[in-house]
């Protein structure tokens, strides 16, 4: 039963990060480097409050104020780069693919100067398990889990029942018929950065609380990333949660039956296999 | 015009990108010319996950060179001081291919003779023909790989892999109803060289214990510990030795085991027990963790001048940032400070034979020790230094457990621990 | 004159597009450009709603200089371009696609308003309003592609060959339902087609136009019975 817990944990980690990604990908069509980056800010947002309050506030209160703190800040990064790089880059997919990787460094060496190459970890904010029919279930990871079942809601929310996400998902699909509906690309590029780059952060702080939080988090979570929203197929963030669910399942169950070591390759040989076979991805667009 | 506008500022964020990456990576010292400067290389991971590793050790070397310096030199057998300057060198993760290119750049283009570089079989092989055409004496932290064919590579302590077969077989003789053993590793070149040491000491105790898991993860793949030790913990093991996690995944880890109900003990190079400390109480894992590598300078009783590394270390880089692999850089670089001393010439071929011609070597941090390795490198290659093994107290402090004379051990048990090495394919006669 | 271009000039990577193009259209009329492929038709409806910059001439719409003006601007004063393909939102519904055509409205009582008036000119886009664009027929996305462009409360609609692709049935009844709109909605319609003798039956003042260039132009009843264009459009 534990294997149950355990997949829907991995899962919540999937999702929470590849949907960022998956948005920003969808409406921007080009890739934005410095996205686990922003991750990695997340989590240091989370160890900097929880340093900075311990004593102050609980544990709990500060874990949500580094919600809500990282959320504004990066989410303010995301339209730094929107308009640094990406709106001066744009048509150019491949220099703002250089352009970003080339930011994601130069954040990765910033914080090493800055606070230093170490890992942290920050004590459970919620601390504490539960055991349930058998299962071990940590009170942080079901909080994490709460918390990116909420962080779904609202991104729901926003995309299928505002005007303005009606206008993103528009956009996402058809540019020139967006823009021939008054929709301006400018103001629906910033939006999305906005929202993706303060999804990335919020996932950095949720998954803080349970992982490692290192200066080099956000390159490693980029990949996996990349290969559950091209399995999911790109620009479908429906796609993005399936294919979350079914890395969730696979690695959790290698790793369960002693074959951990071959994930990384059983995944990687899946998204060749998709990318073969059906290369808009699972639930992707047939365009 | 937009597009003409927009190279450049491509091509500087990526140069600037790439700048500051370097930055990281070469850290040098500026020194005082009065003297003469001996130049001492470390190839070491400089960034990413592996830089948890190396930029610790690295530090702790440039501390050592730092202390010396301070007292005008390190004061050679020729009579002469002679300033020291730390030139660190990536080999991204221990990667043999950039283990190679890493000592083209010291040896070919930096003329650097000593020389620090990490135990790892594979690295140690990739680069020991040219430590020996270019009389490189090259220390790690730990043997790893010696031979008679390349004297210039040496193990200057006990150290890696050795270490963890003396740590799981003392953790086995300081608690003798642990019959489970639980071992998880890396999936890396280090990471079964880690494994194979760790079978061989607990197969110093037949009688005793019994391995009851024994698997390898992917360290790309390995983020959710709860998944990765599910399947350990029902094998229901009594004993975790583990080699791979960096330090605050090893604090998970243990976080993780405790809430999955394990009582037993635990055996590991080093933990970083402050940040373990936030997860679980003191009084909780008081006596269960058993660890040892070099020595840990945050424990001041074992050595009053490594204690010293632990107190310089935090005033510049801050108590979290201290590392257990500090030390060990800083200690194996000791040996060849105490061949230079004892040699009457810095040439790099004097040293090596005044150093390996000793009887004795006179260690800055352990004292008198003497070589061995024969058995499993057919060559007396490794400084068999005593490893001070760990333990955590009752009021969250490290003690020092035991202090293991490495030499009389392997005479004691390497009947049954040689053919366990060799099985693991870590004997290179 | 509700929408006139003078001299308008599009090149693109210096070879020209189109060459000094002046032509005007009324309000509540259907003005018709005809031409074969590549003439320049979609170029000059491109232009006109802010796609493409022209590099000499103006382009007025109710008396205002809207040739620098962006795309957002140009919806916001009243023009509406039915694209060729129509570039509807595939994975979207019906519903959505149509409130996006009304995304610079606030109102929303008027929104609701001119939905229902969709709705009654469409009945089936309002049977399938729950379906994604992508399962429509190609009639039907055509009538949602209309319907879009209303929801946007325009003056003018600029429409790229609404009939392509659509059988002769279908393209006879889009033609009616378009001079219906004219009337019912009070809108001027800028209409592109190669289907020139479709276009000319229903529009009252035609331009041809040839190679980027206007080569005729007069009431479309005139220009139907013109030699030179039956001989080239017509096929008669």
């Amino acid at each position: 039963m534990q294997i149950v817990a355990n997949i829907i944990f991995l899962s919540t980690f999937y999702v929470s990060f590849a949907v960022g990604l998956a948005l920003v990908f969808g409406v921007m069509r080009t890739i934005n480097f410095a996205h686990g980056e922003f991750y990695m800010f997340g989590g240091y947002a989370l160890w900097l409050l929880i340093n900075a309050f311990t004593g102050i506030l609980p544990p709990g209160a500060t874990f949500i104020v580094a919600l809500i703190v990282a959320a504004g800040v990066v989410g303010v990064m995301g339209i730094l780069v929107q308009l640094s790089i990406f709106h001066r880059l744009r048509e150019q997919p491949f220099s703002i693919f250089m352009a970003t990787l080339g930011l994601s460094y130069v954040l990765q060496v910033a914080v090493v100067k800055a606070i230093g190459p170490m890992g942290q970890s920050v004590p459970a904010p919620f601390p504490g398990f539960i055991l349930f029919e058998g299962m071990v279930l940590p009170i942080q990871r079901l909080v994490v889990f709460g918390f990116t079942v909420v962080m779904m809601g609202g991104l729901y929310l926003f995309l299928m029942h505002t005007d303005l996400g009606r206008a993103v998902r528009a956009t996402a699909q058809n540019r020139t018929g967006a823009m021939l509906q008054g929709i301006s690309m400018n103001h629906i590029a910033l939006t999305t950065m906005f929202v993706g780059s303060a999804l990335a952060a919020i996932s950095g702080v949720l998954m803080g609380s349970v992982l490692i939080i290192s200066p080099f988090m956000g390159g490693e979570a980029l990949w996996r990333a990349f290969i559950i929203i091209i399995v999911g197929g790109i620009g479908s963030l429906s796609g993005a949660v399936v294919a979350a669910f079914l890395f969730g399942i696979i690695d959790t169950l290698m790793t369960t039956f002693g074959a951990g070591k071959f994930a990384p390759m059983v995944d990687a040989i899946i998204m060749l296999l998709v990318l073969s076979f059906l290369p808009s991805g699972l639930l992707g667009a047939r365009e | 015009m937009r597009n003409t506008r927009g190279i450049p500022r491509l091509a500087l964020s990526a140069v600037a990108g790439a700048a500051a990456l370097g930055m990281a990576v070469t850290a040098t010292t500026e020194t005082a010319s009065a003297q003469e400067t001996l130049q001492v290389g470390a190839i070491q991971p400089q960034a990413g996950d592996c830089g948890q590793w190396g930029i610790p050790i690295t530090r702790g070397m440039q501390i050592w060179a730092d202390q010396l310096n301070a007292e005008g030199g390190l004061l050679a057998g020729d009579g002469k001081r002679y300033m020291i300057e730390i030139k660190a060198y990536d080999n991204v993760c221990y990667i043999p291919g950039e283990e190679l290119k890493a000592g083209r750049r010291a040896i070919l283009d930096d003329g650097i003779k000593f020389m620090l570089q990490t135990f790892t079989p594979g690295s140690r092989q990739a680069i020991a023909q040219m430590t020996t055409d270019h009389h490189v004496l090259t220390t790690s932290y730990g043997a790893g790989y010696l031979s008679k064919d390349h004297p210039y590579l040496i193990g200057g302590i006990t150290g890696s892999p050795a270490a963890y077969m003396l740590v799981a077989s003392r953790a086995l003789t300081a608690n003798p109803d642990v019959k489970r053993v639980a071992i998880i590793t890396a999936d890396a070149s280090y990471g079964l060289a880690a494994k194979a040491y760790f079978e061989a000491g607990v197969a110093a105790h037949p009688d005793q214990a019994e391995i009851v898991y024994n698997e390898s993860y992917s360290p790309d793949a390995t983020k959710d510990m709860l998944g990765l030790l599910t399947p350990l913990m029902a094998s229901e093991p009594d004993m975790i030795c583990q080699l791979g996690f960096v330090p605050a995944q090893l604090a998970i880890m243990v976080e993780t085991v405790e809430q999955l109900g394990f009582k037993g003990v635990y055996c590991a190079e080093g933990f970083t027990m402050p940040i373990i400390l936030k997860r679980v109480p003191a009084e909780v894992l008081a006596g269960r963790m058993y660890f040892g590598y070099a020595f840990e300078a945050s424990e001041a009783s074992f050595s009053p001048k490594g204690h010293e590394l632990y107190t310089t270390y935090v005033e510049q880089f801050g108590e979290d940032q201290w590392s257990p692999y500090t030390p060990i850089g800083y200690a194996a670089i000791g040996t060849i400070e105490a061949g230079i001393r004892m040699s009457p010439s810095i040439d790099s071929e004097v040293v090596m034979k005044t150093l390996l011609g000793a009887e004795v070597v006179d260690h800055p941090i352990f004292g008198p020790s003497r070589w061995g390795g024969e058995e499993i490198y057919g060559a007396n290659n490794h400084l068999l230094t005593p490893l001070p093994i760990y333990n955590l107290g009752a009021d969250g402090n490290l003690v020092l457990d035991h202090l293991l004379d490495h030499a009389a051990w392997w005479e004691q048990h390497m009947a049954v621990a040689l053919p366990v090495l060799e099985a693991g394919g870590q004997v290179f006669r | 004159m509700m929408l006139e271009t003078q001299e308008l000039t599009v090149k693109y990577d210096l070879i020209s597009a189109l060459s000094e193009v002046s032509i005007s259209a009324e309000e509540r009329t259907i003005t018709t450009i005809v031409g074969s492929n590549g003439a320049g038709k979609t170029t000059l409806l491109k232009t006109i709603s802010g796609l493409i910059r022209p590099e000499s001439g103006e382009i007025r719409f109710l008396g205002e200089r809207i040739d620098a003006a962006s795309p957002t601007a140009i919806v916001r004063m009243g023009i509406s371009h039915v694209p060729e393909g129509r570039e509807l939102f595939p994975r979207i519904s019906v519903y959505d696609n149509l409130m996006v055509g009304a995304y610079l409205r606030k109102d929303r009582k008027a929104i609701r308003r001119d939905l229902d008036r969709i709705y009654q000119h469409f009945p089936i886009l309002k049977d399938r309003r729950r379906q994604l664009a992508r399962d429509l027929s190609g009639g039907e996305q055509q009538m949602l592609a209309f319907g879009r462009a209303l929801m946007s409360d325009p003056k003018l609609l600029l429409l790229d060959e609404p009939s392509i692709g659509l059988a002769p049935v279908i393209e006879q009844r889009i033609m009616e339902t378009l001079r219906v709109l004219t009337v019912d909605e009070n809108v001027g319609v800028v209409l592109v087609e190669q289907n020139a003798a479709l276009a000319l039956s229903v529009a009252s003042h035609g331009y041809v136009l040839e190679q980027g260039s206007l080569v005729l132009q007069g009431p479309a009843n005139e220009l139907i019975k013109d030699d030179n264009v039956r001989a080239a459009y017509l096929g008669l």
